[in-house]
């Protein structure tokens, strides 16, 4: 190898770490502050040669840690099954069935999908008022109500993901629609023991979806006073005194899960990304 | 042959009661607050008369009255020049920042690359609520990191929770941070997509780098680099929750404008604006006047970004 080639492979090899060691400074930022005896940011050496889990301790005894994952828990797991409930069927009427304003339907979710984003926070006012509104009349109490939140998330998750579900379904052969319907299954039988189980990628990637959605979702959660985790991470840090050690141990624990998912599922995102581009 | 016996029938009677729990849900908690918000923009509702029908000043049609008052408010203008101003600055740094990872991972003398771009995607993996409030600790004038470096650098002190431009300069960062994977990897995309051949032609040529760069991989990545720019503008114009968590707008100070002067929070970016009028003045109905507004310049915003991306893409072919 000629000698500038060498030189050259060590110049940018070496800007590339410095480049993608600075722009990570925000995770070793947090992992070390999550272990840093002091309350303050870790930017002192000295704390090196003191590292401690106490943070991690600490927050996980602690009752507003335990009240908030709780409540993440049913509002996550309520997302999955509600979102799986209602959009399953969904996608396999507009997989299998023909009729009037399908194709109009199917359009309008797409276009949804693609542009309703935007009006995410617009209608969070409405929202919020028409919440109070159905409170005041209901009696039921809405605002600050966990079971609430699930509904919202799944309702949101509905024009893209049943676009994403019903590409699933299309790759099923309707030849085990028929075996099925042979055997005397009916059509709850048939959608969530026959067709759904046979479509794997599809059930793990709209898992997914609700999981990342419930989890991590902060403004609607916020807004409509429910303190999961991110509303907890968030109060946290606007306090008087902020302890930025318990915080990052928090917030280490709280994104754990998302990262760790994000990791084993490229493939099957991968698959559903490719089913979504590729169905226009 | 006569059909099978086994035959499956789908009636369309089924297929509604199908679907009709899905869209039961997408109605009623994403169309009909949408439609709902469009009558609320010409009401007066506030935090009191929503709850209680009683109140002195009760729910109303007040007409056009939140539009002329949005109008007159030097808060809005003053929201829509930050806010403007913001996506003049954090694109092209976004741009810049992903462009040239870009072309700097696409280098094969770079030991262990594939490593360093599977890292350097991070910001996709974490929740962003998480990443921006880590951000927030790394300028925490007391103790951040970041803050202290800052501070070193310009010889004052660098707090984000009471200078407006420093705020200013901590949403780009952490806009840039949270968007240039985005740009990175569709840059990267386009840049793979060049045909060795066509390179090692133009080297054989004897064509200059910039050459080589200006009639062969430039033409390949604009277009898809001038989709990326319309998707983040428009990430930057809805700018909510960098500014948001990272100081809430502010910090609070008098500006004045042409419709005269105001106390405001001198960074609340458009969609923030909107959400404290509600949810920390309690004014529902002028907040959603106030984004009946925002989207329609959204919609000419877009349209516009189109047409121009329309009209280079014509000058290219």
């Amino acid at each position: 190898m000629a000698w500038y080639k060498i030189i050259l492979k060590i110049a940018l090899t070496a800007t590339a770490l410095v480049v993608t060691l600075a722009l990570l400074t925000p995770i070793f930022f947090v992992i070390l502050t999550s272990l840093s005896p002091i309350g303050v940011i870790a930017y002192d050496v000295r704390i090196l040669g003191n590292l401690t889990l106490e943070n991690y301790i600490d927050v996980i005894s602690s009752p507003e840690f335990q009240s908030a994952l709780a409540n993440s828990i049913i509002v996550t797991f309520l997302t999955i099954i509600i979102s799986i409930l209602v959009i399953t069927p969904a996608a396999y009427a507009f997989s299998r069935f023909k009729f009037k304003g399908r194709s109009t339907a199917l359009y309008f979710y797409l276009m949804f999908s693609q542009i309703g984003g935007g009006f995410g926070i617009a209608a969070l006012v409405a929202l919020f008022v028409f919440l109070a509104q159905l409170e005041r009349i209901t009696g039921i109490p809405m605002i600050g109500n966990l079971y609430v939140l699930p509904f919202i998330y799944a309702a949101g998750m509905v024009p893209f993901n049943v676009w994403l579900l019903k590409s699933f379904f299309d790759t099923i052969p309707k030849e085990l629609d028929e075996a099925a319907f042979m055997d005397g299954a009916d059509w709850f039988n048939l959608l969530f023991k026959v067709i759904l189980p046979s479509s794997k990628p599809g059930v793990i990637v709209l898992t997914l979806f609700a999981f990342m959605g419930g989890w991590s979702e902060f403004i609607l959660a916020n807004t409509l006073q429910v303190t999961t985790l991110p509303v907890q991470l968030y109060k946290y840090t606007t306090g008087l005194s902020i302890y930025w050690n318990k915080f990052s141990a928090f917030a280490l624990i709280f994104a754990a899960p998302v990262v760790i998912l994000y990791i084993l599922s490229q493939k099957y995102i991968g698959e559903a990304m490719r089913l979504g581009v590729g169905k226009r | 042959m006569g059909k099978p016996k086994h035959q499956i029938v789908f009636p369309v009677k089924v297929a509604l009661i199908l679907i009709f729990p899905s869209i039961f849900l997408f109605l009623f908690f994403n169309l009909w607050p949408i439609a709902y918000s469009i009558s609320l923009a010409f009401t007066n509702a506030n935090y009191i008369n929503i709850f209680n029908p009683k109140a002195e000043n009760p729910l109303r049609f007040i007409g056009l009255e939140n539009f002329f008052k949005l109008f007159h408010d030097p808060g809005f203008y003053y929201s829509v020049y930050k806010t403007l101003l913001f996506v003049a600055t954090s694109v092209p740094l976004k741009l810049a920042v992903g462009v040239m990872l870009a072309f700097l991972f696409t280098s094969p003398y770079i030991v262990g690359r594939r490593i360093m771009r599977g890292l350097l995607l991070a910001p996709w993996a974490l929740p962003v609520v998480m990443s921006i409030m880590v951000w927030r600790g790394l300028f925490d004038p007391q103790s951040g990191p970041l803050a202290l470096l800052f501070s070193h650098i310009v010889g004052k002190d660098f707090t984000i929770y009471r200078h407006e431009w420093d705020a200013f300069i901590a949403y780009n960062i952490v806009e840039m941070w949270l968007a240039y994977p985005f740009i990175m990897t569709v840059t990267l995309g386009a840049i793979t997509g060049v045909p060795r051949e066509v390179i090692e032609a133009s080297l054989i040529d004897g064509a200059s780098w910039w050459a080589r760069f200006r009639y062969i991989i430039l033409p390949q990545i604009s277009r898809p680099l001038w989709f990326a720019t319309i998707l983040t503008s428009g990430a930057s114009f809805q700018a909510f929750l960098v500014p948001m968590l990272l100081n809430d707008g502010g910090p609070t100070e008098i500006v004045s404008t042409f419709v005269g002067k105001a106390f405001v929070r001198v960074n609340d970016m458009l969609m923030l604006f909107g959400y404290h009028r509600a949810f920390m003045d309690g004014e529902y109905g002028y907040a959603a006047a106030f984004y009946l507004i925002v989207v329609a310049i959204l919609g000419v915003y877009m349209y516009v970004w189109f047409r121009v991306s329309g009209m280079y893409r014509g000058v290219g072919e």
